[in-house]
This record gives C-alpha cells, sequence and structure tokens, in this order.
C-alpha cells in the first residue's frame, strides 16, 4: 500500500471519496486523523461536496433560531429530524441582536443598536461544533453635519467569495431616507467600499446564500402604506457585482414578505387565499411563476408559514395550522408556457390539520425562524478572518449554559409543528 | 504521428509494461490529460501512460470506447433507433457491470481516472468506493484509506464530544 499512499495524498481522498459522504457521516471523518481533520475543516473540502452533490442531513430536516428575549437575550439554534440527534447551540448576546444568514455552515447574527456607532458588531458562529468568534468591523464617522446624521449600521449578510478565499460582509447604513450598502473584505485592513444605495428605507432585510458565493437579500421597506417596489438584491461575492432584480407584478394585494428556497433556487411567494404561488429565481436573475399550490381547507387567506424539502421532488408546506405535501414533479400545466417555463397547479398529495397548542407563554409571540440554506459544516469561525487567523488563532468553544427547558420546548414545538406532520403524510401517501 | 483508418484517427497509448493499444482519438480524448498531450502536440507516435499497467489501460480503453459520444452519422443513426433516455439507461447498466471488480483493481481504476483526468471514471470509482462501505462505517473508511489514526484516546474523546451530534 505505500506507493498507493504515494500516489493518492490525502488532499486527493478527501475531495474525491470523503466529499461523497452524507454530511453526517462526512463529519464523523474528524476521528480518522489529525490531517484528513485539518483537511475538513477547510471551506474546500465543504464547496467540493456541494459542487459534487453529496446528500446533505436526512430529509426531511428543520433548521431553526428561536430567540428568547427574557430574562436572558439567547439564541437557541436546532436542527431537528427524525433519524437526527438534534443538532443544538446556544448563543448568549447582550443588547438587540438579529439573524442575518448563513454561509458555509456559520450563522452570523447582528447587533441591531440605536445611536453613534463606530463599528459593527457581529458573532459568528458554527452549530455544529458550538465554536464562536466575535466580528467587529470598525467604520469611518458618518458623513453630514454633527448631530444631525445618526445611522443605524449593522451586518445585512455574509459570503464566501471562492476564488479568492475571503469571506466578505455587507454592512447597511440607514440614516432617515437613505440606504447604503458597503461591502468589507473579513481580514484585511482595507475599509468599507459603498456598492450601492438608494433613497428608502429598509424595513426587514432578508438574506439567503445559496452557495456558489452569492447571497440574495430581499428588501422590504418602511413605508407601509405607500406601494413602493420592493425588490432583492443579488450579491457576487467574488466581483463584488450587486444586482437589484426587481420582483414580478403582484396578482394581488398581499406582500411578498419571505424567501424560501425551493429546489436549490430562491423563491418567493405569494398568497392569494386558496392558492399560493410560487416563483423562482433563475441563475440569470428572471423570476419564473413555476408552482401553484392549491389548498384544499377552508382556512381562507392563510400565509405560507413553513415550507419544508422532503427530497424526491416532494415539498412540505404549512398554512396556519395545517400542512400539505405537494409533489413537484406531478401537476397539471396552468396556462401557456412562457419563456421555456411553465408553471404548475399543484393539488396536494396529503393534507392533515396539526393539533399542537404552543406553550402559553409562546402563544402570540413568534420569534422563530427557519434557515432553508443551512447545511453542516466543520469550518472553523476563525476562518473568517482568513487562514492566517486560522492558524495562530483557535475559536472559543461557546460554554453558553442553555435553560434546558426552554431548548426542550422549543426542540419540540419543531418536532410538532414540521417534523411530525411531514412524517406522517409521507409515511401515508 | 498518428495513423489513419477508415477516416478516423488513431492514436498508440503505451503501458509502462511495454503493451501498446490502438485507439481512435475521439475515445483517447475521454482523458482530458491526453486530450491536453494532442492539442499542445505533445503527442509523438505513441504517448505512454506511466503508472498504469496494461490490465488497468486495457479496462480504461473499455470504459472510454463504451462512453465516447456518438457524433455525426452513426449518433443520428443511434439515436433513430433508440431513445436518449433507453440509452443513458442502457449505459448505467454497463456501467454497474463494469464497476464489478475487487477492490485492489477499484483502487487502480481511481488512481487511473484521476491521472488521466476522465470526471465519469473517477465519480463511477469513487462514488462505488463509498456505495460499499456498508453503513459508512469509519473502521472500513480508515481500511481504505489505510490511514493511520494518530490521537491520542483522549483527544479522540475531545473531537467526538465537540461533534457529538453526528456520532450518535
Amino acid at each position: 500500500m505505500a506507493d498507493k499512499e504515494a500516489v493518492f495524498g490525502d488532499e486527493f481522498m478527501a475531495d474525491e471519496i470523503l466529499a461523497r459522504l452524507p454530511a453526517r457521516c462526512a463529519v464523523r471523518c474528524v476521528v480518522l486523523s489529525k490531517r484528513f481533520r485539518q483537511l475538513l475543516r477547510t471551506p474546500h473540502f465543504w464547496l467540493r461536496r456541494r459542487h459534487l452533490g453529496a446528500p446533505g442531513l436526512d430529509l426531511p430536516h428543520a433548521a431553526s433560531l428561536y430567540k428568547d428575549e427574557f430574562p436572558d437575550r439567547t439564541f437557541y439554534f436546532q436542527v431537528v429530524g427524525p433519524a437526527l440527534a438534534t443538532l443544538k447551540h446556544t448563543v448568549n448576546v447582550e443588547q438587540w441582536w438579529e439573524y442575518v444568514n448563513t454561509c458555509n455552515g456559520l450563522v452570523l447574527l447582528t447587533v441591531q443598536e440605536e445611536g453613534q456607532q463606530s463599528s459593527v458588531h457581529g458573532v459568528v458562529f458554527n452549530p455544529a461544533t458550538k465554536e464562536e468568534v466575535r466580528l467587529s468591523v470598525p467604520l469611518p464617522p458618518p458623513t453630514g453635519k454633527e448631530g444631525e446624521s445618526n445611522p443605524r449600521r449593522s451586518f445585512l449578510g455574509f459570503a464566501y467569495a471562492p476564488s479568492s478565499k475571503v469571506y466578505k460582509a455587507l454592512i447597511c447604513e440607514v440614516d432617515r431616507h437613505d440606504t447604503r450598502l458597503m461591502v468589507v473584505s473579513l481580514g484585511c485592513q482595507q475599509g468599507p467600499r459603498t456598492l450601492f444605495s438608494y433613497d428608502e428605507v429598509p424595513f426587514w432585510p432578508q438574506c439567503l446564500h445559496i452557495g456558489n458565493g452569492k447571497i440574495y437579500i430581499l428588501i422590504d421597506n418602511m413605508n407601509l402604506f405607500e406601494d413602493y417596489p420592493w425588490f432583492v438584491l443579488a450579491f457576487d461575492a467574488d466581483d463584488e457585482i450587486i444586482t437589484r432584480i426587481d420582483l414580478p407584478e403582484k396578482e394581488s394585494h398581499v406582500s411578498f414578505n419571505r424567501m424560501l428556497v425551493v429546489c436549490g433556487r430562491p423563491c418567493i411567494y405569494e398568497d392569494k387565499g386558496q392558492d399560493t404561488v410560487l416563483w423562482l429565481l433563475t441563475p440569470d436573475h428572471r423570476w419564473e411563476r413555476r408552482y401553484i399550490l392549491v389548498k384544499q381547507s377552508s382556512e381562507f387567506g392563510y400565509c405560507l408559514s413553513a415550507a419544508l424539502d422532503c427530497g424526491g421532488g416532494l415539498l412540505f408546506a404549512k398554512f396556519a395550522s395545517c400542512a400539505y405535501l405537494y409533489n413537484l414533479n406531478v401537476g397539471e400545466a396552468a396556462g401557456e408556457e412562457e419563456q421555456g417555463c411553465c408553471t404548475r397547479q399543484l393539488v396536494a398529495v396529503s393534507s392533515m390539520r396539526i393539533e399542537y397548542e404552543k406553550p402559553e407563554r409562546f402563544k402570540y409571540t413568534t420569534f422563530q425562524r427557519y434557515l432553508w440554506d443551512y447545511h453542516p459544516t466543520l469550518v472553523s469561525p476563525a476562518s473568517i478572518f482568513g487562514d492566517a487567523a486560522l492558524i495562530s488563532g483557535h475559536c472559543e468553544i461557546s460554554d453558553a449554559a442553555p435553560n434546558h427547558e426552554l431548548a426542550g420546548t422549543f426542540v419540540e414545538m419543531t418536532h410538532k409543528l414540521i417534523i411530525d406532520p411531514a412524517m406522517q403524510m409521507l409515511s401515508s401517501i | 504521428m498518428a495513423t489513419r483508418e477508415a477516416g478516423k484517427k488513431m492514436i498508440m497509448l503505451k503501458s509502462p509494461d511495454g503493451m501498446e493499444f490502438e485507439v481512435e482519438e475521439a475515445v483517447a480524448m475521454e482523458s482530458q490529460t491526453i486530450r491536453k498531450m494532442i492539442e499542445d502536440d505533445c503527442a509523438d507516435t505513441a504517448i505512454l501512460i506511466p503508472n498504469i499497467n496494461s490490465k488497468i489501460l486495457s479496462r480504461v480503453i473499455e470504459y472510454c470506447n463504451k462512453h465516447v459520444p456518438t457524433t455525426g452519422a452513426t449518433g443520428a443513426a443511434a439515436s433513430d433507433t433508440v431513445a436518449p433516455a433507453a440509452l443513458a439507461e442502457d449505459l448505467k447498466i454497463w456501467d454497474a457491470e463494469f464497476i464489478k471488480v475487487n477492490r485492489a483493481t477499484r483502487f487502480d481504476l481511481i488512481q487511473a481516472a484521476s491521472y488521466l483526468n476522465i470526471k465519469g471514471l473517477l465519480d463511477l470509482t469513487s462514488q462505488t468506493t463509498i456505495d460499499t462501505i456498508s453503513d459508512n462505517s469509519l473502521e472500513e473508511i480508515r481500511s481504505f484509506l489505510s490511514t493511520k489514526n494518530d490521537y491520542l484516546p483522549e483527544e479522540e474523546q475531545t473531537i467526538r464530544r465537540e461533534n457529538q451530534w453526528a456520532f450518535q
């Protein structure tokens, strides 16, 4: 075997053999040897897996983030699935924090504070390894007269640029009626560069990372009464190009308020009472009116609160307390074919009512978010500052003590609302 | 550099143990490594393929022969009678039969596919390796890679604990 080892370096083995393993098994390979652990901790390995289309976590599973504001400020991250020991992580934060996005298995949270800020702060953690680092980007003082300008600054997204092997963060600066987007390369001395500005104020921007170094940000805006056009910004981390993609013309008065990932593509949806229209973004930034999900319940007008890929083209969708299972491959063509895309009208292959009462304490609060684009990796959060930081510095292993009762409640909620209904319907078809 | 036979450009491949294989250029060019040699005009009368013995080389050629896309007149004729989906299905069955070899041969084929840069063959051999490791057992992976565990027992315990969710 000695000569074979010489031909087959560990890199080759990691790239060609281990990168084809299902996610959980690939993670287990850290105990093979120290060298393999090193290789498995690089973004390269996980991007390679993705490129090869290696299987992820068992389907169905749901990754979600719950936020508890009282008595402590704590984020509870979890991945729940029937065949999966729950992947859990807890982050303690101060002040008012928000979820930003996930990239290469790392999750970014940003501080949302009012008042003068000389830097933007964030936390990056890897829930699969329980490591976290604090992130702080110094910013030049805001332009404008003193006392007049008091912009709010926070992270809007972060992505990995595969060709330069650098993580880049988007920073959003909001000042009254102006919004400025800046990009900064993490781990570099260089200051932030302005990419884009517009004279509207984003309200709840939502960021998705699909892989290949791109993030998509749905910009909602503050003015709820006027019909401002909303849009999606696509940011390419490699060439730092930001593209504004206008949303398709609405067919109703309901807004596009969330982005999902369907068939590995960014998806926005429009609830039209009995139907929900799914629009998928093509790689060349066109919206395809792809599916119409037909609801059979009398609960009219409830919006889509969860959608989950169950594998094999099956999509789990939850509207209020009704859950449906749709087969994306079987559906009647609705209308004419447009630009090579035909809308399919899908009738659920299975449906059920979810009989679950949320615990009293959480009944009227929603502070939960599904992370459609989360894929576990072993990438070290310290690697966002570059390879040098990865070698010299090391991350803290988070010792945040979770409130076990709360953590358990959140896991149970995801089970009862998503996983159990999905499993029940999958077994019935 | 190449001989002509029935209108098709032929090329000679030589294994280190002295065997020679005459193949169509199109077949040889399934290998990106050989394609590059031919395009850069580095291919003389015969191309020596180092590290790959004649037994393995003949199997690689067999694979390339089967997978070379049929173009022109032959391609048109084929698609007249057989649907592309059926052809792909046929190829799949052929691949499954082709890869029924022992572990040592498969190892050699991975090496050959990697050196010659034949993506399809590399995918087939590597994926088969993964598929034959039952329940993705770590011990089997370790023995296939012939990797020595260089952790102290307590170090390994710590790493297992850090990634506990994956080991349960």
